[in-house]
């Protein structure tokens, strides 16, 4: 038996095996050979990418490796691979069940993982998954310049300068991870005081999920113009999307509802899933209202001119194309023209969630972001697009001067997990201002868990209680504005007649809550404290 | 060890088989003409791995001994060598946990160790080659 190369020509598709242990690499090749695939084994790195190089990796479907090996380790060739070829998927082995180094296959590229010895069943199993992972990246990489054009088309529809056009401001914020995704922005001047806007987010970042984006634009685009309602809209995109469009899809083999059954929505690769999440906002100028129709989109909010963020509702339904009938969450909201409404879609929500804080500090965020062409470093580190839409409920308003940094519900339980919360609040703020002086930070901290701890121990007695933390930032002052508000009666004193030592030591958050902010006022009998601090150096205003 | 040989290979030691042939046949697809290859080239390129392994315990070189008790636990699993590896995993082990060490007087296994498990691995090598000797002979007829 030769050491080097070792054929077994028997089967369909062709695989790399990389093992320098010869009993090892044997046993693979006598699977191998009995699941029907045809076999090249080699017994170091530096011999499979002579193969790769000599016969190109597009000649195999899979590549097999082993982890330890003398020289040039499994690890190493994986690097190695991922620089020449992307879509050739491979398996790890090895007799080590070391986390460590089933993390690093896994962050080498490794399609799959397996301990020896390897039972011909689960090589099977694993086998026909990174197979089938190499067809799938290379149809995707046949498919990469055309996907490239439809994100860039994306992009622009997204960027167009209609918003010119609306008797409101519109502020678009898009951060595409992939070359095209499913993410869009529609708006109609319907007349002199009515728009509508449409942000929708198609599951998927294929060719496949930019088209249906690209197909739900025109058939709203189409029906809008024909006077058609958005619920009847949306109805009739729901049933394409489970009837029509599953069996036109050659590809859908299961699970897919018909009839109000359920599928698995979490594994994006499967193909035959396609859903839509829409949050429609038809806003109505001379009556001051906001007509919100959500199918599994985030819940919107409304800021209001003080910059208090107002959640539009508790559930946004389910996205379309998962149910038939799929009911729609509706809300009807008032609004002044002072208000604006902010909707964002989930990537955002990821994004918030992968750096460790909340969405509206990274909202605010990225609303200072003044050069759109460019996307920031900070910002390429998106699990999925991000898309975010600010509406100003009147055209005057260009700039907005204040907008939310945070806003937290808590209640009694969480006393213990002050320290915790403290730090929540820490990598918000120091995300939000980077520039904020540490002293300065500190003092916000510190006020912060005075009043949070005062409204958790004084102002919630009954579990159903709540505490709720709001920060503002105001750009025209550069002042961030901390409102804690807690649904207890208040307390029972005159905090201005009670300036004795007893009292301080009885309430020392208290005293220091009335020291270091710039300004502090408390309403309710102190279960509304809010307080101001001037920041420096100074924030960038943000433009609208 | 030829005195060893001279007694009849205990298979089974502390409930742990020397060659369980049923998982050796198992590894090879069920077939046993496959078997016979996968041990022969187990008799063939063991004693070598054993020779670069105590080579790499005398040099005291911690990383060659470990990599060399790992592939000899490699082909031993393959062939249903259940004890031998079980043993080149404890050397395995043993020689890693001295390559990470980093204080001289850190808690753990020393080369004492090693050094024990290295003599075990060398008898436990012949009995198994012995075994598979007779398993293949067997097969033949």
């Amino acid at each position: 038996m030769d050491d080097q190369i070792q054929n077994a020509n028997s089967g369909i598709s062709r695989v790399l095996v990389v093992d320098d242990e010869p009993v090892a690499r044997q046993q693979l090749v006598f699977q191998l050979a009995q699941l029907n695939h045809q076999v090249t084994a080699v017994a170091s790195s530096a011999d499979a990418q002579d193969i790769l190089t000599r016969e190109g990796s597009e000649a195999f479907d899979c590549l097999i490796t082993d982890c330890w090996m003398p020289g040039s380790t499994g690890l190493d060739l994986l690097l190695w691979l991922r620089q020449h070829d992307l879509t050739l998927a491979s398996i790890v082995i090895s007799q080590s069940t070391d986390k460590d180094l089933i993390k690093q296959s896994f962050r080498g590229g490794a399609s799959d993982f397996l301990n020896k010895p390897v039972s011909a069943e689960e090589l099977g199993v694993a086998m026909k998954r990174t197979i089938q992972s190499t067809h799938r990246r290379r149809d995707h990489a046949a498919t990469g310049s055309e996907v490239k054009q439809a994100g860039l088309v994306q992009r622009r529809m997204n960027n167009l300068g209609l918003a010119g056009e609306l008797p409101t401001s519109l502020k678009i914020c898009y951060y595409p991870h992939h070359d095209a995704g499913g993410d869009s922005v529609a708006f109609f001047s319907l007349d002199e005081t009515r728009i509508l806007v449409v942000v929708a987010d198609v599951s998927g970042h294929s060719l496949k999920s930019a088209f249906i984006s690209a197909y739900f634009q025109g058939v709203l685009r189409g029906m809008v113009e024909l006077g058609v309602s958005m619920t009847s809209i949306l109805n009739r995109f729901n049933r394409f999307l489970t009837h029509e469009w599953l069996e036109s899809n050659e590809d859908a083999g299961t699970g897919q509802n018909g009839d109000g059954v359920s599928v698995d929505h979490d594994h994006d690769s499967s193909p035959e899933i396609t859903s839509l999440a829409v949050c429609s906002a038809l806003i109505d100028l001379s009556a001051g209202s906001v007509s919100l129709l959500n199918s599994g989109f985030p819940i919107p909010n409304r800021v209001d001119g003080n910059g208090r963020p107002w959640p539009c509702g508790v559930v946004g339904g389910y996205p379309i194309g998962w149910f038939d009938p799929n009911p729609l969450s509706e809300l009807t909201i008032t609004a002044d023209p002072s208000d604006y409404l902010v909707l964002w879609t989930d990537g955002l929500e990821d994004f918030a969630h992968q750096l460790g804080i909340g969405e509206w500090s990274l909202a605010f965020k990225i609303l200072q972001v003044k050069e759109k062409r460019r996307t920031p470093d900070w910002l390429k580190g998106t699990p999925d697009d991000v898309l975010m839409v600010v509406i100003g409920l009147n055209k005057e308003s260009k700039e907005i001067t204040r907008f939310p940094v945070m806003r937290e519900i808590y209640h009694r339980g969480q006393i213990d997990q002050i320290d915790e919360l403290q730090e929540t609040w820490r990598r918000n703020l120091a995300f939000a201002f980077p520039q904020l002086e540490v002293s300065r930070l500190f003092d916000i901290l510190l006020c912060t868990r005075e009043g949070v701890l005062n409204g958790l121990l004084h102002g919630c007695p009954l579990p159903s209680d709540r505490c709720e933390l709001v920060m503002i930032f105001n750009s025209a002052v550069e002042e961030l504005q901390i409102e804690i508000t807690d649904s207890g009666p208040g307390h029972h004193f005159d905090p201005e007649t009670c300036e004795g030592g007893e009292f301080r030591a009885q309430h020392r958050g208290l005293m220091l809550i009335r020291g270091l902010p710039d300004r502090v006022e408390q309403n309710s009998k102190g279960a509304a404290i809010q307080m101001v601090f001037l920041l420096s150096p100074k924030p960038e205003v943000l433009n609208l | 060890m030829p005195e060893r040989h001279a007694q009849p290979i205990r298979n089974v030691e502390n409930g742990v088989l020397a060659l369980d042939y049923p998982v050796g046949l198992e590894s090879a697809g069920g077939i046993p003409a496959q078997y016979v290859t996968l041990s022969r080239l187990f008799i063939l390129h063991a004693p070598q791995s054993m020779r670069s392994l105590e080579l790499a315990v005398a040099a005291r070189c911690a990383d060659a001994a470990a990599r060399c008790a790992h592939s000899l636990q490699g082909a031993a699993a393959a062939i249903g060598g259940q004890r031998l590896a079980s043993t080149a995993h404890r050397l395995t082990e043993a020689a890693r946990l001295q390559l990470n060490r980093i204080e001289p007087n850190q808690i753990g296994p020393d080369w004492t160790e090693i050094d024990v498990a290295r003599d075990q691995l060398h008898g436990e090598l012949q009995e198994l080659i012995e075994l598979l000797r007779q398993t293949i002979q067997t097969l033949q007829t």
